[in-house]
């Protein structure tokens, strides 16, 4: 297989989709080339829109999609060198694994069939179930078995729509082997994630998406210093929450210290590890007893709302 | 076109309406058996006429082809697993026309055969006429799997438009009012057999000649089948 670097496999320009009043993606413009390009964000970020327009299933509302400097909407011979792999899990569970990916493969038209299904159902590791119905199958099995349809054609460029989803650590550490060689193949791969580290060491470089919009980009390194640098809020329950935010205030560590309603301190810093030594000593020496102590923003979205804010 | 059309027949064969099917398509049989067996004054071609007009092309066809051919599509569209067909380099009417075939085959097919088994039974010998009630089905079977197969893509309510168009369309509207009688793909299944052998429906109103029900029949397969194809280039794909 020869890939041709010089224009990039996907570029999408000015994009927008929206359904209903409801904006999915909002003036997102990218280029994807040869390599793994993750696409991170929150569910509802727009991720699987966003692949949906780059692989044709749905019309944007504004803007344009470019595969291969083709378009692709309406354009089913580029599906020759795609290969899509869905969000969704749903399969033809009446159908054995190797029927499955033989179907991919015969709408395909790929030469010398039989060997392409057996060497794409190797590639997932799943030979020995290959023959039972898709219907009996964990949900990590279905996802390497819909891996292997995807990928029997050997195709240039695989979009693949949250795939590691639903696998167990083993299964998972197994296909981030696969994507990567399929990559180091030649091949363009863009895989949507909502967990940075799954991608951590798989992506070459990530886009981050959040509400819609096309939040940061760069390399796995780019986004983690991003990480590191935001402020944390941290909940702290105690017997004298006044007392203990005079005390708090007065160290590098924290930007500010708001009391709520209930009494709970939110303590806010941008050095968590010098917070969280100076904190015990601090509550040591005015003699407070602290009884809660979490962060209260460590959440995801809240990850890439920071994110997408800088 | 191989592979969609025997993926289809899997799917369609494989539900729980196939059972609902198999009682719809016993029905004429039945009915041929009680009529060898029961005391009528009815004659054989006017029972074999009010059964094929009556029940076999107003009632069952229809129905049958409705479970199935807006299931060829609506399936894959409720359960999103069209998009590993839609997104294969194949033109579009490789999809539809397999679409359309498989719920002929499953659907159709059964149903001619019903027909044409029942008229052979009640009127004994009538290999002319039961061939041409076979036949005249399966044309109309064509046609109707063409307009519930664009329908199956084009809505999510294609049962409930598809029981409108048979039982107030067809059996009413139609029925009656001269104007509108000639868009009927009914019409044009009856008018089909009487065609093929004039004995058979002769007790029946059939308005229509050969040519015009077979130009019917064909417009009707090529227009719903051109919509579904227009129709699948166009939809979002879930």
């Amino acid at each position: 297989m020869t890939v041709d670097t010089a224009p990039p496999t996907i570029v999408v320009e000015g994009l927008s989709k929206w359904f209903s009043g409801v904006v999915a993606v909002s003036d997102v413009s990218l280029v994807v080339e040869p390599g793994v390009t993750a696409l991170l964000g929150p569910n509802g970020a727009g991720k699987t829109t966003l692949l949906r327009s780059i692989g044709g299933l749905t019309q944007p509302s504004q803007g344009t999609v470019r595969v291969f400097g083709e378009p692709v909407r309406g354009n089913p011979a580029l599906y020759r060198r795609i290969g899509y792999m869905p969000e969704h899990e749903s399969v033809y569970d009446f159908l054995t694994g190797r029927q499955f990916v033989d179907l991919s493969a015969r709408l395909q038209e790929v030469d010398d069939r039989a060997a392409a299904v057996s060497r794409a159902i190797e590639t997932v590791d799943l030979t020995e179930a290959a023959d039972r119905r898709l219907k009996g199958y964990s949900r990590g099995m279905r996802q390497r078995m819909r891996l292997a349809a995807t990928l029997v054609h050997d195709p240039p460029l695989l979009v693949l729509d949250e795939p590691l989803s639903g696998t167990d650590p083993a299964q998972r550490l197994h296909l981030r082997g696969v994507i990567r060689r399929l990559a180091d193949e030649g091949r363009t791969i863009l895989v949507s994630s909502h967990i940075l580290e799954e991608v951590d060491d798989l992506a070459d470089r990530i886009h981050l998406m959040v509400s819609g919009k096309l939040a940061a980009s760069g390399d796995y390194r780019a986004i983690r210093l991003k990480l590191n640098d935001r402020p944390f809020v941290v909940g702290i329950d105690c017997g004298s929450p006044r007392v203990l935010a005079a005390g708090l205030v007065g160290i590098d560590a924290v930007e500010s210290v708001e009391i709520d309603a209930a009494g709970r301190l939110r303590v806010r810093s941008r050095d968590v590890t010098s917070l969280q030594r100076a904190l015990p000593v601090i509550a040591r020496d005015l003699e407070i007893r602290l009884t809660r102590v979490e962060p209260l923003d460590d959440s995801l979205e809240s990850v890439f709302e920071y994110l997408a804010q800088g | 076109m191989a592979a969609i059309l025997t993926l289809t027949m899997r799917q369609l064969a494989g539900s729980k309406r196939l059972w609902i099917v198999l009682v719809l398509v016993a029905l004429p049989l039945l009915g041929a058996l009680l009529f060898h067996v029961g005391d009528t004054t009815t004659t054989s071609a006017e029972f074999a006429d009010d059964i094929t007009a009556s029940l076999v092309a107003s009632g069952i066809l229809p129905l049958v082809m409705l479970l199935f051919a807006t299931s060829s599509f609506g399936n894959e569209v409720a359960d999103r697993t069209l998009v590993y067909v839609a997104m294969k380099p194949l033109a579009r009417w490789r999809i539809v026309v397999p679409k359309l075939a498989a719920s002929v085959v499953v659907g159709g097919i059964p149903v001619a055969l019903s027909g044409l088994l029942a008229v052979a039974l009640i009127d004994d010998g009538s290999f002319g006429g039961a061939l041409a009630t076979g036949a005249g089905l399966l044309a109309g079977a064509a046609a109707y799997a063409a307009v519930f197969t664009w329908a199956g893509l084009a809505t999510r309510h294609a049962l409930v438009i598809g029981l409108v168009y048979v039982f107030v369309w067809e059996a009413t509207l139609a029925a009656y009012l001269d104007g509108v009688r000639f868009l009927s793909i009914r019409r044009y299944t009856l008018s089909l057999i009487h065609a093929l052998d004039a004995e058979r429906l002769a007790s029946i109103d059939v308005p229509l000649g050969a040519g015009a029900a077979i130009v019917g029949i064909v417009i009707v397969i090529v227009a719903f089948s051109l919509l579904a194809v227009r129709k699948l280039r166009r939809i979002d794909i879930p």
